[in-house]
């Protein structure tokens, strides 16, 4: 089912939709929630709530939208990172090996990408070039290691690091630029 | 939100963790449950959620909501090819109807008469169309016809005045078919498996309409098969007296045919006349006008109750259509039934023709009761049904031309489906009597799949659609064949390796 046929349902009949919702995206969901929590539990309830959240904004969903993906993708994404914060905070998070190495890629710029809001990273991420812009996607949203987007994209994990490096620096410039402190 | 940048991530694969049929109903019941937190922002969405989940509870409407996937709803009702072919229960796990079919929610039910009718599941493609409807009586009462003798008829349910349509399409409802698959009784409770076919094809996302007035019950009493020499086909019918006003009888007989005529592939029977002497009408009544297939004769009519039926196969020809050859019958040789000891007096079956009755080996005349149709209830049930599944669809060009009989035809495209396979063909005499000659062959030839697994599934004709270049010619010349194969399993198109349609086969890429 495509997501314009998943949007009319949610609007006729929620709970169908948000079930042929579930069926299309949970799998997708719990891949990125994966990559920033080590606790199961965690994931499933970030999962439920990007697609709670989902529901909650059924009045607003707008079939010209077209990605119901990207919306699901960055609402499990900032609910991750905020529980991964929440734990964190309270010292009882466990490290994954994806989150030991995301933490350990945890400079400035990722500090800055962690805490700006997903519509504005988004508009400077829609503007850069292929490859940049998928790179990022990857790295910034799905939390996916730098070999593995390497791999993906048939390109050298040098190539991936030096184009992560010199993207979050124009991203950083830009941000700037809109007055967002760094 | 009508935040365009999401759709960023529509050219970026995503790698989905390996997710499972329970995960999904966990994740379900967890948002179904954060769903219910008080949100006034969100009232009417989910007081809509509330209510499905409240009508679930009562058990009004457990058919609709009961039910998280589409496997689930027909399990019991559709089948799937097992290992060797043959048609079995469907499994817990058949993603293939999950993605072809959907589970239908209600927002109210829909009684009308004291009858309770809901759709609980649809699957199909583009132009046919599965859709299990469950039958309630509102007062608990059983549904069956109550007989003289105090038991509840447990015969088959079946709607009348069925329409299907697509309204936004603004096409007429010709040349849909419609038939019950399945029906049963339980109680208060009846399930009908329904089957919808057209050739127009209804894109995914429109709406097809389903709307019926009558619900009818078919009592069936038990039929008779009376072995008898050649000659002597009558007497057989007089044990089964008549049920209403309204039944009908249906008499017929198969017989053998003898070595004379071996080698003989494909025979039509042709000027048969059919006529009720004691003066009834022919209302209800027909003969087909049947093919022999491999030795075998087949010969049925129905009338009305209380008309004699006279069959007049004087004219009759079988002819031969590899040689040319043909027998014609020109004495009549059969007896006289004796209606005094027929109990369904004035009914009776005189059977007039086929001379030669030595090349007729062995009669076994056939008969079926009087099927009665009992109305259970009337109204006026309309459901629209959003198709929002997948459409599944094998699509195989061919453009081959292929005899059928003495006629050519272009072998156009065959695609297939979960649920069905359709040929369409362009016949190059566009006349009737060409047109009647490719439908006889059709009728009574076999399409066989073979799978990938070294099964293979024969089928026969369902339903042939007709489309024609210019409707106000007289007659109007044919222009496309489609000719529908019901398939009794679901099965996956892309395990189908090769078929065989008019004694060729064609393998599929």
């Amino acid at each position: 089912m495509d997501d314009q046929a998943i949007i009319r349902l949610m609007k006729s009949k929620p709970d169908k939709g948000i079930y042929e919702a579930i069926r299309k995206y949970e799998g997708v969901l719990t891949s990125v929630a994966s990559k920033i929590l080590a606790n199961q539990q965690d994931v499933e309830e970030c999962v439920s709530d990007a697609f709670v959240g989902m529901w909650r904004h059924i009045d607003n969903l707008d079939t010209e939208m077209g990605s119901l993906k990207g919306y699901l993708i960055c609402s499990v994404r900032n609910h991750a990172i905020n529980r991964y914060k929440q734990t964190k905070r309270s010292n009882v998070v466990t490290l994954t090996g994806d989150l030991s190495k995301i933490a350990m890629e945890d400079d400035l710029e990722n500090q800055v990408l962690w805490n700006t809001d997903v519509h504005v990273l988004l508009e400077l991420i829609r503007e850069l070039e292929e490859p940049d812009r998928e790179i990022m996607l990857r790295k910034h949203f799905l939390f996916e290691r730098v070999n593995d987007i390497a791999a993906q994209m048939n390109l050298e994990t040098n190539q991936v690091k030096y184009k992560l490096q010199r993207t979050k620096s124009k991203l950083r410039e830009a941000l700037i630029q809109r007055g967002i402190a760094i | 939100m009508k935040d365009q940048n999401y759709n960023v991530f529509d050219e970026v694969s995503v790698p989905k963790y390996a997710s499972s049929q329970q995960r999904v109903e966990h994740i379900y019941q967890l948002v179904m449950k954060k769903a219910e937190l008080p949100n006034q922002r969100h009232m009417r969405g989910r007081k809509r959620v509330l209510l499905v989940a409240a009508i679930c509870a009562v058990g009004i409407l457990t058919v609709a909501a009961g039910y998280f996937t589409a496997s689930d709803a027909f399990r019991g009702h559709l089948k799937e090819p097992g290992n060797q072919g043959e048609a079995v229960e469907l499994s817990s796990m058949s993603p293939l109807v999950d993605k072809t079919g959907q589970v239908l929610t209600l927002d109210e039910p829909v009684i009308s008469n004291g009858i309770q009718i809901s759709p609980r599941a649809i699957a199909g493609d583009d132009s046919t169309f599965t859709i299990l409807f469950d039958i309630e009586r509102v007062d608990g009462n059983p549904i069956g016809l109550r007989q003289t003798d105090g038991s509840i008829s447990g015969g088959n349910l079946m709607f009348r005045g069925l329409i299907p349509a697509t309204p936004s399409l603004e096409t007429d409802n010709s040349g849909w078919g419609t038939h019950t698959l399945e029906s049963t009784i339980n109680g208060s409770k009846g399930t009908i498996l329904l089957r919808v076919d057209t050739h127009k094809t209804v894109p995914m996302g429109e709406t097809l309409q389903i709307s019926f007035k009558e619900l009818l019950q078919q009592a069936t009493l038990p039929g008779k098969e009376t072995g008898l020499s050649a000659g002597k086909l009558y007497d057989v019918l007089s044990a089964f007296p008549p049920v209403s006003d309204d039944a009908f009888q249906e008499a017929g007989f198969y017989s053998e045919i003898g070595g004379s005529l071996t080698g003989y592939t494909y025979n039509l029977i042709a000027d048969s006349e059919v006529s009720v002497p004691l003066g009834g009408a022919l209302e209800g009544y027909t003969l087909t006008n049947a093919a022999i297939r491999d030795g075998q004769l087949y010969l049925r009519g129905y009338a009305p109750l209380g008309l004699t039926l006279h069959s007049d196969l004087r004219g009759c020809a079988l002819v031969n259509e590899s040689t040319g050859t043909s027998i014609r019958h020109t004495s009549i040789a059969a007896g006289h039934p004796s209606e005094e000891t027929n109990a369904m007096q004035p009914w009776g079956l005189t059977f007039d023709g086929v001379s030669n009755l030595e090349q007729l080996r062995e009669y076994t005349l056939l008969t079926n009761h009087g099927d009665s149709m009992h109305l259970l209830a009337q109204g006026e049930w309309v459901f629209d049904i959003p198709l929002e599944y997948e459409k599944v669809l094998k699509e195989i060009p061919l453009d081959k031309s292929i005899q059928m009989g003495a006629q050519e035809v272009l072998l156009e495209q065959v695609d297939i489906s979960p649920y069905k396979v359709s040929i369409k063909l362009i016949p190059d005499d566009k006349g009737q009597e060409a047109l009647e000659e490719i439908s006889d062959f059709i009728s009574y030839d076999e399409l066989t799949l073979e799978m990938r697994n070294g099964s293979s599934i024969e089928l026969l004709n369902q339903s042939m659609f007709f489309d024609y270049a210019d409707v106000t010619a007289d007659p109007p010349p044919i222009e496309l064949i489609t000719t529908i194969y019901e398939l009794e399993a679901v099965i996956d198109p892309e395990q189908v390796v090769a078929f065989t349609f008019g004694g060729q086969r064609y393998t599929v890429g």
